[in-house]
């Protein structure tokens, strides 16, 4: 199936890259990401992922773990 | 803080960062000094309530770090400088990682105006280690450096604990600030205890209610969140044998009567039995890591009970009937509170085949005891579980013992009895050998009147045996006991079994002769010939307050490791030692 992974979280590029450590270690295919950035340090990050839904779902919960995330949700 | 005229007074970055440790109680904190880390030992100069240990090497700091953690339950604080000062916490912050152990590391990094240009001594280490820290923050400005502190002390404990990293370039150590013993945190850590939903613990109580042969696995988040007597208790009531994981076996008091051991990779036989045959396995603060369960398909098969606070780890290697994002403590007391209810309910199975499994495990457990008492004489000059057990009758129940990585450790997975939670401190996920004599260095600091010892390998202990020096340096008497293969023998185990014997590059030669190490650094040594002269050794320093040396001897052709689970194979195919049959089917009472 494929979904998108919405991130949203505060330490600017520090938290991308977190992020994509993260998806980089799912068992899931990324076909785009996109992400913007406030000057608070504020992003949102857009991942658009196929998968399983229980790889895409592991992915979802382990970035969500990250302290510096305050919400994923998958579409 | 204010001035005669009520001015505020500024003061460096570092002095409020000391400030702020202060505040958060910190006392010991563990390094080595470097260009750009400099500030912050400079405003530890007058900080006479917070003690710096000096190590050798960082990997040894940060170990020890990582065990002071395990002990007190309180963050180990790590210094370092930049580069290689810093890359050399990789492994360090890797292990903590794996093992969940809250860390917090504070590297020096080259000033800002470098950042980036390749400067002296200068690596990304916010970039290298995002994958094996919980968070990591690179401070770009002075007002930044003790919410930063702070963040990362406070969110390194939280929820599922682990190590943190601080980055903090020199010229923003030495930036002015107005200390703010209130700093407003970088992030706020969500809520990381929540409750366990009662429908879901009425739900998890049936099905181990209506199980016939229900098990425990218990894992170390047990261990951090102190629910050993709630584990037991519950195990008690309906019947469950208590299987742990490595880790977990930390978290158990080993004599209970209903603990099995660790199952796994070399695990005990009646604990693979326990879990292998199981319909019902109620696991409890563990990752279901492959070296505990061998191989998930046989496990999807039971009706799985998760409980764990980390929400990642429900149902991330296995199928669960049920997962229960939580505190171990919080979700046990609840499953405790609420069995009276489910009694009510439920009519539960007879105890009689509950009673039968159990005699059969204990029965396994039995002829395996009885078995290698019997091989204990064949193996000259000395029968590895023979020692453990020798080591413990000689040291005091509460003492503290860490592990390198390697067939001595998993000889203490089978055979060291831990009789108090909280006592037994290893590299489990990791596997980082060099871990234990910098652990046990930590240990100590963390416990000093307590008994500290270090069981380590030839080739665990050679990584990093240059930490002995803190020993004398800072009075830590610890006892080392070195089993002694000259080779990377669980290496070559796998060699002898998996690759035909084809033995490459695992055996060492027979230098450095480590009495001799031992004398270096003012420690005393032995090469024992008995084990009554281990044990003698063992009390007499233990008693005198004495760091010791034990040099055991052991036969490299002879010391392999059984039972073995061979990696990607199923508990109950566990290959039992030679000569002793077993059968780790249940066929029934």
């Amino acid at each position: 199936m494929e979904r998108i992974l919405a991130v949203k979280a505060s330490m600017g590029l520090d938290s991308l890259a977190r992020i994509i450590n993260i998806v980089r270690r799912g068992r899931i295919q990324v076909i785009e990401i996109s992400s913007k950035f406030d000057s608070n340090g504020d992003v949102e990050v857009l991942i658009r992922v196929r998968g399983e839904e229980n790889e895409i779902e592991w992915v979802r919960k382990k970035i969500l773990v990250s302290l510096d995330v305050e919400r994923v949700e998958v579409i | 803080m204010g001035d005669a005229l009520g001015n505020q007074v500024k003061i460096r970055a570092v002095d409020a960062l000391v400030n702020a440790m202060r505040r958060l109680g910190v006392r010991h904190v563990f390094g080595i000094p470097g260009g750009s880390i400099m500030p912050l030992y400079d405003a530890l100069y007058d900080a006479e309530d917070i003690k710096h240990f000096l190590f050798k090497h960082e990997q040894g700091a940060i170990h020890a770090a990582d065990a002071y953690a395990r002990i007190t339950k309180k963050p180990g604080v790590v210094l370092v400088t930049s580069g290689p000062g810093a890359t050399n916490l990789v492994t360090g912050l890797a292990n903590a990682y794996m093992d969940s152990s809250p860390v917090v590391a504070i590297s020096g990094q080259v000033a800002t105006s470098i950042l980036g240009r390749d400067g002296f001594q200068e690596t990304d280490i916010v970039g290298v280690t995002f994958p094996i820290t919980k968070l990591n923050i690179q401070v770009r400005s002075p007002e930044d450096v003790v919410s930063a502190f702070v963040t990362g002390y406070v969110a390194s404990t939280k929820g599922r604990p682990g190590p943190v990293l601080i980055d903090i370039p020199r010229d923003v150590q030495l930036g002015m600030v107005i200390d703010n013993p209130n700093p407003k945190l970088k992030i706020r850590p969500r809520t990381s205890n929540p409750d366990p939903s009662g429908e879901d613990i009425l739900r998890a109580l049936k099905i181990l209610v209506r199980a016939e042969r229900p098990a425990m696995l218990i894992g170390g988040g047990v261990c951090w969140s102190g629910a050993w007597d709630e584990a037991t208790s519950l195990a008690e009531i309906l019947w469950m044998p208590i299987v742990s994981t490595f880790p977990g076996k930390n978290c158990v008091p080993n004599d209970h009567p209903l603990y099995m051991g660790p199952a796994g990779m070399h695990g005990r036989l009646e604990a693979d039995a326990a879990l292998a045959n199981a319909d019902a396995v109620l696991a409890v603060g563990t990752r279901f890591s492959d070296r505990t369960v061998g191989r998930f398909k046989e496990m999807n098969a039971k009706a799985i009970i998760h409980i764990d606070i980390d929400p990642s780890e429900i149902g991330k290697n296995v199928r669960t009937e049920i997962g229960i994002v939580s505190d171990a403590k919080k979700a046990l007391k609840e499953m405790l509170k609420l069995l009276p209810e489910v009694f009510e309910l439920e009519s539960q199975k007879p105890v009689d085949g509950k009673r039968s499994f159990l005699a059969w495990l204990r029965d396994i457990r039995r002829k395996y005891e009885d078995y290698i008492a019997r091989k204990a004489d064949e193996m000259k000059p000395f029968a590895p579980w023979k020692v453990l057990k020798i080591l413990r009758r000689a040291l005091p129940p509460s003492s503290i013992v860490t592990t390198g990585v390697g067939s001595h450790q998993m000889w203490c997975e089978l055979h060291w009895d831990v009789y108090v939670p909280g006592t037994f401190i290893t590299s489990a996920g990791l596997g980082t050998m060099g871990f234990g004599l910098p652990a046990a260095i930590g240990a100590k600091i963390a416990a000093r009147n307590r008994p500290v010892a270090v069981i380590d390998g030839d080739g665990s202990f050679q990584m990093t045996m240059n930490n002995l020096s803190l020993i004398r340096d800072y009075d830590l008497p610890v006892i080392v006991v070195i089993f002694d293969n000259r080779a990377l023998m669980l290496v070559k185990q796998w060699q002898m079994y998996m690759y035909s014997r084809r033995v490459i590059a695992t055996e060492f030669s027979s230098i450095p002769d480590f009495i001799k190490i031992g004398e270096a650094y003012g420690i005393d040594g032995y090469k024992p010939s008995t084990y009554d002269e281990i044990e003698s050794i063992v009390r007499r320093y233990v008693r005198n307050d004495e760091p010791v040396i034990i040099d055991v001897t052991l036969d490299n052709e002879k010391d392999i490791v059984l039972p073995w689970v061979k990696p990607g194979e199923w508990l109950a195919n566990a290959i039992p030692p030679e000569g002793l049959e077993v059968d780790l089917i249940w066929r029934g009472s």
